[in-house]
């Protein structure tokens, strides 16, 4: 038996073990989103998509939700970044608990997280007492129902998927290199973004593409604790197919998320290479 | 503080740490003098990791001072301390190249980037890795690797050089190598180095001093040769190359041992021990003629054929079983069971005082 027959064989019985999760995302995802695309066409060919371009309302909800979606980005790898370097500390104890902590909302509904939120922000919620006996406030304030509730509520949901990729990356760099770093003469900041940031960019680019992903198409929390004064795409594509039926519109908005999530992570995936280009030719040679 | 004004490249003073209850270092007291070579040896868990990372400056002691060129550096921060540090896996930055790694200590030090190439090149021709400096360090071997960690440890002309371990990692011939090309580079640098090392042969090869750490305390600080033939405490006899503890009571013949023989000795010994190292002992199969050495009669237990030398255990009538280590001769080797004379010169019979700390075992 020569090489490449086995080479071959081994390739068609790969195929073989993936097909069944191939048909399955087939039929059950790829043929919906062809459906939607074509139904984006019917009648209209591409005068949905002009119209959505041509609709100031439109875009200016596509760039609210990107802004949306970039400040819970931000904020979220402000936050998790000390965590996940704090946490790669602990003891192995105290790693198992802090993880455990932190995979404890992933486990809960995002519907009653949210609604946790809502109790949290309320005018007779514990944040506003709060602030009123503390004499920072004299009267109870609106919390709930604004942008900063939404931001609040999608920032705590989407923090661990920033958080556990940067942790993976960070705990896998070797603490003597921060030694050895501060021995040379490297302060706190130098070591900061002259070995750790490099070292672990992977993950973080990793986080940050999952949160600005997912944060582009959360609709419940938009929903919930905005209260309809914060318009996002998904509450827009929600709107035309609940409401109005025009189920050709919502396929068109849809889309257009969808290539923008796309783009959206491209870039990213091309800043990755970018970035850590040099470790990629030293596990190639 | 004038006692802190000399010329000793590094003074310890009293140092003591504890983590939690464990008494890492309890009271250490270490003077290098300026272009010495030191080595703190010890098995581990004997403290001496915990010295070099105090040394380094990634631990500060509970209590006690650190100097270095007569500056107080016992709080500096690591980074003050001018030291430059090989570790045991080296600690190459894995995303720069290797002449990006030599330039790292130098940039932090706000030298131009031309500059800091310039010395880094330099560096890096030093241990003979100068067409390598594009490369990343995995792409390196091990001992190459070790090079460039000794190149970026000295390109800042620190005031002192620490090693830790950094030859465990290498096989047995490159190790020799490599240390070979350390020495030479600490002589022609006469950069004071502090190495820190388990491995008592290495210890004894690289060092003009050697202080033994055991439990937190420095055992005894000597030459090697000192170390070797004068150990001040079973400890640091057992330590050290390979050895005949012979115990018994002193008589005015010589050391009467628990299991009958009669050792005679060159200088009494107080604690009642005796060393003899197994090199110092002759086998042969006749009785060995001539004065006044100590002659025993016995039968070869086993035999190790270790190369240039062969190690017998000899059990001794009416004595202890000795370790005898002897160059290896083809034409005439023991069998196991043979019946062989023991000799052994009185200076050879060495009394080893009792440790001074055994009640804290």
């Amino acid at each position: 038996m020569n090489l490449r027959f086995q080479a071959t064989k081994a390739r068609t019985s790969s195929l073989v073990l993936v097909s069944p999760a191939l048909v399955l995302l087939g039929l059950l995802f790829f043929y919906p989103i062809l459906l939607l695309f074509f139904t984006t066409l019917e009648g209209e060919n591409i005068g949905n998509y002009a119209q959505v371009v041509n609709s100031g309302t439109s875009m200016q909800v596509f760039l609210n939700t990107l802004r949306i979606a970039a400040i819970v980005t931000v904020v979220d790898l402000v936050l998790a970044y000390p965590l996940a370097i704090y946490i790669s500390r602990l003891s192995p104890a105290g790693k198992a608990i802090a993880l455990f902590l932190v995979l404890i909302p992933l486990w809960t509904s995002q519907l009653v997280r949210t609604y946790a939120w809502m109790v949290l922000l309320g005018r007779q919620g514990p944040i506003n007492n709060m602030l009123i006996w503390l004499g920072v406030i004299d009267a109870p304030i609106r919390l709930a129902n604004s942008e900063f509730a939404v931001v609040a509520g999608m920032t705590h949901i989407l923090l661990p998927y920033m958080l556990l990729p940067i942790y993976n990356s960070v705990s896998k760099i070797d603490n003597s290199l921060f030694d050895a770093a501060r021995g040379l003469g490297a302060g706190a900041f130098s070591t900061f973004t002259r070995v750790l940031v490099p070292l672990s960019i992977q993950g973080v680019l990793a986080g940050v593409s999952l949160v600005l992903v997912l944060s582009l198409g959360v609709f419940i929390m938009p929903a919930l604790l905005g209260g309809g004064r914060v318009p996002v795409i998904a509450l827009l594509i929600e709107q035309q197919a609940g409401s109005f039926l025009n189920w050709a519109m919502a396929g068109t908005l849809s889309a257009i998320l969808m290539v923008i999530v796309m783009i959206t992570f491209l870039i990213i995936k091309f800043a990755t290479r970018m970035f850590v280009r040099g470790r990629i030719d030293v596990a190639s040679t | 503080m004038p006692d802190l004004r000399n010329t000793s490249a590094l003074k310890l003073e009293s140092i003591r740490k504890t983590f939690g209850r464990v008494d890492a270092l309890t009271s250490i007291n270490l003077e290098v003098n300026a272009g010495e070579f030191l080595t703190i040896l010890g098995p581990s868990g004997s403290g001496k990791t915990t010295l070099l990372r105090l040394i380094a400056g990634f631990v500060t002691p509970d209590s006690g001072r650190l100097a270095i060129f007569g500056k107080d550096m016992t709080m500096a921060s690591a980074g003050k301390r001018e030291i430059g540090m090989v570790f045991q896996h080296y600690a190459l930055f894995p995303h720069l190249t290797v002449l990006e790694n030599v330039m790292f200590p130098l940039e932090m030090r706000k030298h131009s980037r031309r500059d800091a190439a310039d010395k880094a090149s330099a560096a890096l021709a030093a241990v003979r890795l100068d067409a390598f400096g594009d490369r990343y360090p995995k792409q390196l071997s091990g001992g190459q690797q070790q090079r460039v960690a000794l190149a970026r440890a000295v390109v800042f002309e620190p005031k002192l050089l620490l090693l830790d371990e950094p030859f465990s990692a290498l096989d047995r011939r490159l190790r020799e190598s490599m240390q070979r090309e350390v020495k030479q580079l600490q002589a022609s640098l006469n950069l004071t180095t502090i190495f820190i090392t388990h491995d008592q042969e290495e210890a004894l090869v690289m060092s003009d001093r050697i202080a033994v750490i055991d439990r937190g305390t420095i055992q005894q600080l000597g030459t090697p040769n000192e170390i070797y033939y004068h150990p001040r405490s079973i400890t640091v006899a057992q330590f050290i190359g390979e050895s005949n503890i012979l115990e018994g009571t002193e008589t005015p013949e010589g050391l009467r041992t628990s299991s009958g023989m009669l050792l005679r000795r060159a200088s009494p010994s107080t604690s009642g021990r005796v060393l003899v190292r197994p090199e110092a002992i002759r086998i042969t199969r006749e009785p060995a003629t001539g004065g006044a050495t100590n002659q025993f009669k016995g039968k070869i237990a086993s035999r190790t054929f270790v190369g240039g030398f062969t190690i017998y255990q000899v059990d001794v009538y009416g004595g202890d079983t000795l370790t005898v280590r002897c160059l290896a001769d083809e034409g005439s080797m023991f069998e196991a069971s043979q019946e062989v004379n023991l000799s052994i010169r009185e200076a050879d019979c060495r009394p080893v005082p009792q440790d001074a700390k055994d009640a804290g075992a």
